[in-house]
């Protein structure tokens, strides 16, 4: 079991267990001895280098059962340039980009670090394009893994033990500091033959302190560049947490001010993905100790068209299906590649990835162990509000003619599978088609009948208790009811012909700035002006106002500029152009709200509560407002 | 900083402008000493506070006037801690439980149990119970009124409440029933051009009536408004000329001006625009419920007589939702959409009519 987890091992490894009579037997009986198992990573070599074809010049029964054990995915990843599945413009970018960075005489420009960013999703081979490219180009690698970390050790304790004979302790993210800087100075020991190697730093594990500090990465960062003249590859893939990601560890400004060149890699197409497939297991199925009749083409294809463009996973799962015959699959696949194939002779279009009916997808994806996918929020708002629509059948039913208008084509998404994709809380994704459904609606009526379907789903999730449950339901209430209405675009050609065909951008919402803005100056207000005991509509809606355009004295400056800031309204230059921030195509949604009537406490604190409290007596007792007594209990 | 509605209320119940019959009569009934829950209920600007003050002030002297802040904490059972600001005397504190939002029936409940657990010492010479002011009692939740109702048993022998609230329909029977109901109407439109003149007397400015007048009817009996406009007007241009122009809150022209928008053309565009403009106001600390009304009071002015009631019907059935919802900006939204639909409808049924 864990020899299918972590088979991977050094040359080094192997040739010490084959040339050692006694723990070759053991490995029969165990197929893995503990002892060689040095790595856990399992994904790439921690020094790969020219040395590499060692492992095949041992040959024992030994190494036979591991090569069984190996997942294809490790032993079939490409070697060649030619078997890499990425696209061949991807690979000359990077190899140009190394290239460049390698030649001794290099002009620097003036910005141009010796920093290349991979991104893209998982499993379209990065790090396949740099381990081969290495091989190509003759370099060695040097890649960093996050050390198991010493235990922490505080001084004061064991003050007895001397401790000049352990190594000092050293966090992860100085040592990752030390890799980094140190990588390029010294020269790997060089044992037996000497040869000039290049040398390329890998980084695809970071220390996750950086995910939530990545202030200190980018010092480093910054630190390296300075510094180094040899060329490091990060890896960063895709992901669609909010605390991970590509965006808060190379920021834009970092990424300009450095001159980071990026490179971001596309999902493996499918025919490229297949043929890698089938080369795979057209070796195996003759080669392999275990055989098995070669998988039909539909099953391979399917595959494919499953992982989503992440080969690693295709090829998992191809491992999977052939450990038994693929004939069973069959049927299944069959009748999922005939309604498919079906629907693209009909379409004329190749709508392989969209165009899968729920229903046999879903059990095709079971019977082979597909891949969980999720979508980047930019994507799932798009098939939202352009809603594309299947072409008739001829076996759909036709609704009377009363109900006519009701008529809507058959939906391509299913928009409750778009909403789980997006990993969002359904109340924050309906706020997002929220804000850029109106532009997409020519129609008033329409939009009538979409703003009321957002109201009652908000009303849905009015009450805490049930909310957990009917969240859901209010997201799907919201996303139908917006398709629905979407008369511009209820059949399947009709969003070719009605305007709007073209590309619009989208926004993220205003609503977290504004309420936010509404609640701290709410707060403000109250804080500001609390001891004349107004409520706080009078206060908002009378009395604000009117001490903007009125001369009393006020004492404090912080309420002077607030007055200044809520009080007046612009009403000439209102400009109607703002339509929030922009979203990008990887843009993750990175506003919490809270829903929350408590006003913080802390913007009461920053502010400086006001020095006289009541002015009722004034008319009264005249000057006697310096006798008042402020006294602030805060318990 | 003292307005002129600060600086001239009044501040005995017998100095009152209006209502004078029913100051008499807080006076008896203040007078014995002793007196039972009190709620007081009328619109906007019509003197509450100020009558609560006044009897307050005839029951423990004028050392109601010397208030102070007290900030306290109280711990939800969430382990949350709510910050409230009090104002309080040595003889009654005034507190607003709404600002605590959903844990409002934690303020009520824990701050009437210490204000009322503590006896007073000396008792010879100051009453034996201590006032606590709830205002906006309306803005409670059902929660806080109902631990209110018990609290309110419990503790009547040291402690008075006087409730305040615009509309006693948001509070529940039981502690209505509780209460002996004080209302307070507004003023009528002559009471306030009279109070405005006596008011300008004071200041030593002259107040051609004509302008008394059309402030009265601009303030919609809302005598704070009427006194903030009137002040607003002395800023603006002094001395008074009869006609001068009565600024109005920068708010209420956007907000008219919306309407305008909405009125003028009716299309997703537009939608949007209005969209814009509300969150314009939202950020400007207006109240939600309070746009929404104030949308369908300039709307329903280019209305006729059936769509008038449609339309209302409609605004209130959003405020419903929207009291009830999360985000507001949803049913404002859907309210000026169903009006821009329904009113293209009704404007277009109105060119076929002319055709025929």
């Amino acid at each position: 079991m864990q020899g299918w987890v972590n088979p991977s091992f050094d040359s080094f490894d192997i040739s010490e267990v084959a040339s050692s009579p006694p723990k070759k037997k053991q490995s029969k009986l165990s197929a893995f001895p503990s002892t060689s198992r040095r790595k856990f990573s399992g994904k790439h070599f921690f020094q790969k280098g020219g040395s590499g074809g060692s492992t095949s010049k041992v040959q024992s029964s030994w190494k036979r059962n591991v090569e069984d054990n190996v997942p294809w995915s490790e032993k079939h990843a490409p070697s060649t340039l030619v078997e890499l599945a990425v696209h061949k413009k991807k690979i000359a970018e990077v190899e140009d980009w190394l290239k460049r960075h390698l030649s001794k005489n290099h002009p620097s420009y003036q910005n141009d670090s010796f920093i290349l960013l991979l991104t893209g999703p998982a499993g379209v081979g990065k790090t396949a394009t740099v381990n081969t490219l290495a091989k190509e180009l003759k370099l060695t690698i040097q890649e960093w893994l996050n050390p198991t970390t010493d235990i922490f050790q505080k001084d004061d304790f064991f003050n007895n033990i001397d401790y000049s004979s352990y190594p000092k302790y050293m966090s992860q993210v100085a040592k990752f500091e030390e890799f980094l800087l140190r990588a390029n100075r010294y020269q790997p020991l060089q044992l037996g033959q000497k040869t000039e190697t290049n040398k390329l730093i890998l980084v695809e594990d970071l220390p996750n302190k950086f995910y939530r500090d990545s202030q200190t990465f980018h010092s480093i960062l910054r630190r390296f560049s300075k510094t180094t003249r040899c060329p490091a590859v990060f890896i960063v893939s895709d992901t669609y947490s909010t605390e991970i990601n590509v965006q808060s560890l190379f920021p834009k400004d970092v990424v300009a001010s450095l001159g980071i060149h990026q490179i971001s890699f596309n999902p493996v197409a499918p025919t490229s993905m297949s043929k890698t497939l089938t080369r795979i297991a057209a070796a195996e199925s003759s080669k392999g100790r275990h055989r098995f009749p070669m998988p039909s083409k539909s099953t391979i294809d399917a595959i494919a068209q499953v992982s989503n463009g992440d080969i690693r996973s295709a090829i998992n799962a191809l491992q999977f299906a052939c450990l038994k015959d693929t004939g069973d699959l069959e049927d299944v696949l069959e009748s999922r590649v005939e309604s498919k194939s079906k629907k693209n002779k009909k379409s004329g279009k190749c709508q392989k990835k969209d165009s899968t009916n729920q229903s046999e997808s879903g059990k095709a994806l079971s019977a082979i162990g597909g891949k969980d996918t999720s979508l980047f929020l930019f994507r799932a708002i798009g098939k939202i509000l352009y809603c594309k629509r299947e072409p008739k059948h001829a076996s759909d039913a036709v609704l009377p003619s009363h109900l006519s208008h009701h008529e809507r084509d058959r939906l391509i998404i299913n928009p409750e599978e778009v909403v789980e994709r997006t990993h969002m809380t359904s109340e924050n994704f309906t706020l997002y088609l929220h804000q850029n459904y109106l532009e997409f609606f020519d129609d008033i009526d329409d939009c009538m009948e979409v703003a009321d379907h957002f109201s009652v789903a908000d009303h849905m999730s009015c009450d805490w208790e049930h909310r957990s449950i009917l969240n859901q339901y209010s997201s799907s209430v919201a996303t139908r009811g917006l398709i629905h209405y979407n008369t511009a675009r209820s059949f399947h050609n009709s969003a070719n012909t009605a305007g709007g065909g073209g590309w619009r951008p989208l926004h993220k919402p205003e609503w977290f700035e504004i309420s936010r803005k509404y609640r701290d100056r709410c707060a403000t207000a109250k804080a500001l002006f609390v001891g004349d005991c107004w409520t706080p509509v009078d206060l908002q809606t009378q009395i604000l106002p009117y001490l903007a355009v009125s001369n009393v004295p006020l004492r404090n400056p912080a309420q002077i500029s607030f007055l200044q800031e809520v009080g007046h309204m612009s009403l000439q230059h209102f400009h109607q152009g703002h339509l929030g921030q922009r979203l990008d195509e990887k843009d993750l949604d990175e506003d919490e709200e809270f829903e929350d009537s408590i006003p913080s406490s802390q913007t009461r604190q920053n502010l400086k509560k006001p020095e006289v409290v009541s002015e009722q007596a004034d008319a009264l007792s005249g000057k006697e407002e310096d006798t008042f007594v402020i006294e602030d209990f805060d318990d | 900083m003292s307005f002129w509605v600060d600086k001239h209320r009044p501040r005995a119940l017998a100095k009152l402008d209006y209502h004078k019959e029913q100051a008499e009569k807080l006076k008896k009934l203040v007078t014995s000493g002793d007196f039972p829950h009190l709620m007081v209920y009328g619109p906007s600007g019509a003197g509450k506070k100020t009558r609560i003050m006044c009897i307050l002030k005839e029951l423990y002297g004028a050392g109601v006037e010397r208030l102070r802040i007290e900030h306290q904490t109280f711990t939800t059972p969430s382990n949350r801690k709510v910050e409230i600001s009090i104002v309080a005397s040595n003889f009654h504190i005034e507190v607003n439980p709404s600002d605590a939002g959903i844990y409002d029936r934690i303020v009520i409940q824990e701050l009437i149990k210490t204000t009322a657990q503590t006896q007073q010492l000396e008792s010879g010479t100051m009453k034996d119970f201590k006032v606590v002011l709830l205002t906006e009692v309306d803005r409670l939740t059902k929660e806080a009124q109902h631990g209110l109702r018990r609290t309110m048993e419990k503790y009547t022998s040291t402690c008075r409440l006087i409730l305040c609230c615009n509309s006693t329909s948001k509070v529940i029977p039981a502690i209505r029933s509780r209460c002996l109901g004080v209302r307070v109407a507004a003023p009528s439109e002559e009471q306030i051009a009279q109070i405005l003149q006596n008011v300008c007397k004071k200041e030593n400015l002259t107040l051609p009536p004509e302008l008394a007048k059309s402030i009265a009817s601009k303030s919609e009996r809302n005598l704070r408004k009427a006194l903030l406009m009137c002040e607003a007007c002395k800023v603006q241009q002094y001395p008074f000329s009869y006609n001068q122009a009565i600024p109005e809150a920068d708010w209420e022209v956007f907000l008219q001006e919306t309407a305008n928008q909405i009125v003028s053309q009716q299309s997703p565009k537009q939608l949007l625009a209005v969209r814009g403009r509300i969150y314009e106001l939202l950020s400007h600390c207006i109240l939600p419920d309070v746009i929404l009304k104030g949308l369908l009071k300039e709307l329903l002015k280019s209305c006729d007589g059936e769509l008038k009631s449609e339309m209302s019907q409609t605004a209130a059935f959003y405020e419903h939702r929207m009291q009830q919802g999360n985000k507001a900006v949803y049913h404002l939204e859907a309210f000026v959409a169903k009006f821009m639909s329904v009113y293209k409808r009704y404007l277009e049924e109105g060119f076929e009519g002319m055709d025929f």
